[in-house]
Order: C-alpha cells, then sequence, then structure tokens
C-alpha cells in the first residue's frame, strides 16, 4: 500500500537513529546526519518510488556519514587500514570460542560485552559491521553503500567479526578464571 | 582445499549461498573436519551474538519533531509527483463508487502542499503517538478549546460524547503538520478524535466520502469507516481541516460517533 516517505520514516525511526548513534558514537551528530540524509533521501525516493525504502534512506545515511567525515579530514575507509585476506583466514581456527547457549546467564554476559566492544571497533568496520550483520545486507550491496569492492567490505566484516569475537573470547576467559578462583 | 580455504568459502556462516562445485567440495570438507566445524558453528553464534548485542537507543521526540518540520519544508518547496489525486477530479470518483467499483482502493488525496494523511497514518499515530509536544489533562470543552486555539489558531470545543469521557488534548504531527488530538475514554475502551488543519483551502465543499471505503452498502455517509493497524478509524474532511475518528472500537460504533463531531466541526 502506498504510504508516504513520512510515515515510512516514522516506522524505521528508531532503526536509522541507532544506526547513525552507532556510526558517530555522539548523540548530536547522530540526529544531524539523520535529518541531513532524510532530506537526500527523501527526493530520492520521490524520483523512484519503487525503490526500496529502508535501503534508501540507509544508502543516504551512509553516504552522508562518509562525507561529514571527509570534510572533517577522517576517512572511515582509508585504504591504509584494509586488512589483508591472507591474515585473516589463516589466523582464524583459534579465535572463536566456544559460546554458551542461547538464554543462559553466560550468554547474556557476553551479550553485553560485545554490545561495549562496538565502540571500540574501527569506525569503518563498525559502518561494515552494522550493514552486513545488523541490516543483513550482502558483502557486494555493502560495497557499493560505502564505496568499496565486494571483497573489501567482505574482508572488513569479517575482521570485525574476529575483533568482537576476541573480546567474546577474553570475557569468557576472564569470567572462568574468576569462577575457578572463587 | 585446504581449512583456510574452505573457511574462505563458508564464511559467513549465517548467509545462505548458492550452491556451485567450490561450495560443495568446502562443505564436504567441513562436515569431516573438527576444526572447520567448530569454526562455522562457532561464527553462527556469534553472528546472533553481534545482532542481539547491537546498540540501540530510541529516536528523542525532538528529532522526529525537527525531522517532520524539515520534510514538509521540503514538500513544500518542491513541486509533487504526478500521481496526484485531486478533488478537482471527484465527479470521476464519486461515479466510481456509484457502481462500487473503487471499494476498498486506497487511493490518496495529496493536498496541493502536501500529502493528506491517510487512515493508516491515523492509525499509527494513535498507537504510537508520534510526537507530543504539549498536553493538556482536562476534561472541560472550554479549556481544550483555549488550548487548541493556543496551539493550532483552531477554536474548537469538542463535543460530549454520551457514554465517554474527555481524557485530555495533545499535539500531534501528521505527515509533517500539526494537528489536535482529542482523548475520550469509557472504562478499558478508549477513541481518539484528530482535527489536522490543511495548508490550503480544499476546494471540494462539504463533507464527503473518502474512496478508502469498506462497506459498499453505504452510498453516502459524510464519512469514510475503515479499519487500519488493526484499529477502526472514521475519516472525513471539510474545506480546511481533514478529521478522524480513531479507536479500538466497533466500525458500528464509529459510526455512531462520528456525527457528532461532524456537527461541532460544522461549526467551526
Ligand atoms: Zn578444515
Amino acid at each position: 500500500m502506498g504510504q508516504t516517505f513520512e510515515e515510512l520514516i516514522g516506522l524505521h525511526l528508531d532503526d536509522l537513529y541507532s544506526a547513525a548513534l552507532c556510526f558517530t558514537q555522539d548523540a548530536r551528530r547522530a540526529e544531524e546526519l539523520l535529518q541531513q540524509a532524510s532530506i537526500r533521501a527523501f527526493h530520492e525516493y520521490r524520483r523512484a518510488r519503487d525503490q526500496d525504502f529502508r535501503r534508501t534512506m540507509l544508502g543516504a545515511l551512509v553516504s552522508t556519514y562518509l562525507q561529514s567525515e571527509r570534510r572533517l579530514g577522517r576517512d572511515p575507509l582509508a585504504p591504509a587500514t584494509a586488512p589483508g585476506e591472507e591474515i585473516l583466514y589463516a589466523t582464524a581456527g583459534r579465535e572463536f570460542e566456544p559460546f554458551p547457549d542461547p538464554g543462559t546467564p553466560g550468554y547474556r554476559l557476553l551479550r553485553n560485552w560485545i554490545g561495549r566492544v562496538w565502540s571500540l571497533l574501527d569506525d569503518g568496520d563498525r559502518l561494515i559491521l552494522w550493514l552486513a550483520d545488523v541490516e543483513r545486507l550482502r558483502h557486494g550491496i555493502v560495497g557499493e553503500m560505502v564505496g568499496v569492492p565486494e571483497e573489501e567490505a567482505r574482508d572488513r566484516h569479517y575482521r570485525a567479526r574476529l575483533m568482537l569475537s576476541q573480546a567474546a573470547g577474553r570475557a569468557l576467559s576472564e569470567r572462568t578464571a574468576g569462577g575457578a578462583e572463587a | 582445499m585446504d581449512c583456510t580455504e574452505v573457511k574462505r568459502v563458508l564464511w559467513p556462516a549465517d548467509v545462505l549461498r548458492v550452491s556451485d562445485s567450490e561450495l560443495e567440495a568446502a562443505l564436504e570438507h567441513a562436515e569431516d573436519c573438527p576444526d572447520c566445524g567448530h569454526f562455522l558453528e562457532a561464527d553462527r553464534r556469534l553472528a546472533r551474538l553481534i545482532r542481539e548485542s547491537v546498540p540501540r537507543e530510541p529516536a528523542p521526540a525532538e528529532l522526529r519533531e525537527r525531522l517532520y518540520t524539515a520534510l514538509a519544508r521540503e514538500r513544500a518547496g518542491s513541486p509533487g509527483p504526478r500521481r496526484r489525486f485531486r478533488f478537482g477530479r471527484w465527479p470521476t470518483v464519486a461515479g466510481a463508487l456509484a457502481v462500487g467499483t473503487v471499494v476498498g482502493a486506497a487511493i490518496y488525496w495529496w493536498g496541493g502542499q502536501g500529502a493528506m494523511p491517510s487512515a493508516t497514518a491515523f492509525a499509527e499515530d494513535y498507537l504510537r503517538r508520534v510526537v507530543e509536544q504539549e498536553a493538556l489533562v482536562s476534561g472541560d470543552p472550554q479549556e481544550v478549546s483555549a488550548f487548541f486555539a493556543r496551539e493550532l489558531g483552531v477554536a474548537l470545543p469538542p463535543p460530549v460524547v454520551p457514554g465517554y469521557e474527555l481524557q485530555r488534548a495533545t499535539i500531534c504531527l501528521m505527515n509533517g503538520r500539526r494537528g489536535g488530538v482529542v482523548e475520550y475514554a469509557a472504562g478499558d475502551r478508549s477513541f481518539s478524535y484528530y482535527l489536522v488543519p490543511q495548508d490550503r483551502p480544499v476546494t471540494r465543499r462539504g463533507n464527503r466520502v473518502d474512496v478508502r471505503m469498506v462497506d459498499d452498502s453505504v452510498t453516502d455517509p459524510p464519512f469514510a469507516l475503515g479499519r487500519a493497524r488493526g484499529l477502526g478509524v472514521a475519516t472525513w474532511w471539510d474545506e480546511e481541516h481533514r478529521h478522524a475518528l480513531v479507536g479500538d472500537l466497533p466500525v458500528a460504533e464509529l459510526e455512531r460517533l462520528a456525527p457528532l463531531f461532524i456537527d461541532a466541526t460544522l461549526r467551526l
């Protein structure tokens, strides 16, 4: 059914705000970013209403975010920070700890821990992690949105997951060590 | 294919892929390799943990309001899409209604400077109460009237509704326009009356049926009845306002209530 842009944005606003907050790590900037991106998406959506609203809005949010970072002299996706594939998959095996089952106290602890580690990721990796894992977009689409090749989007996504996994591993081993002492 | 290569092919473990010979070979390896099997299972669990750990914050109410205001300004400043449906074509729609061909159709009427809120928009606002800037808790119609005069420039004393009590009045933001909401309740039943001023006078005279009809047995009611988001919604308009009654009420009850509000608003 033909919902207006305003109705659609109302429905998605909490998610979009969470995304903007995750990208910028700053409430005031998140609000500015969302406002600029909404106007941009509004005009794009008006030109072609058969587009996917959320995809249009996310695309506008990402490009507005990247533009504003670059104006400040920062580039979250600077090539220097891109990881090399050989490092990634070769070191993979032991980084993934056996995680507790969903619903258990250990799982909840780990979830809270990982929630805090999001803010420690590189800006570019955090951006890609959101698009790939929260929005569940394919690497090709993520790459298009942020302006990097698909392989690079995939590698950065891998690195972000690996960092969260290592953090989870540390949390688990600290918990085990704490438990053993008690 | 060695373990590193298998992990590269099968990662991320929580994504479905199109099968090909490389994928088949990797899957076959992973089935018999504890290291790769462990890696993939851990990755699936991690993906779930990541999704569930996402830091989420509700958008501040002021941001919603600023956003809608900015969008309303954009609408006012740029020409609308070609598909807009105008009142000037009303006779065509009335004719179509008469033969019952557009019953259930969802056609939006767009004002010259922006979208008129649809029944769904009213229902969603009722559920979420998108933006509350000001609220007046009062059962006194004169106080409510003064509140709207101050906030909207429309002095509307809300009608007395037998069986219901006036609870309070608030301001809503519908498609970028400020409107008034009056809430009524009786026990665990409640409904809201919406009044949303339009930017430009509507060229159509009087209250007419909306095309969002659900009941074709009613040939010419002065309002449209329907359901949206599980709520009953009655909508009508006059030359300068869009009106709606929204609540978790049977449509028949809304049909009984709407004329009370239409009488009150005809005096606007
Ligand atoms: Zn293996």
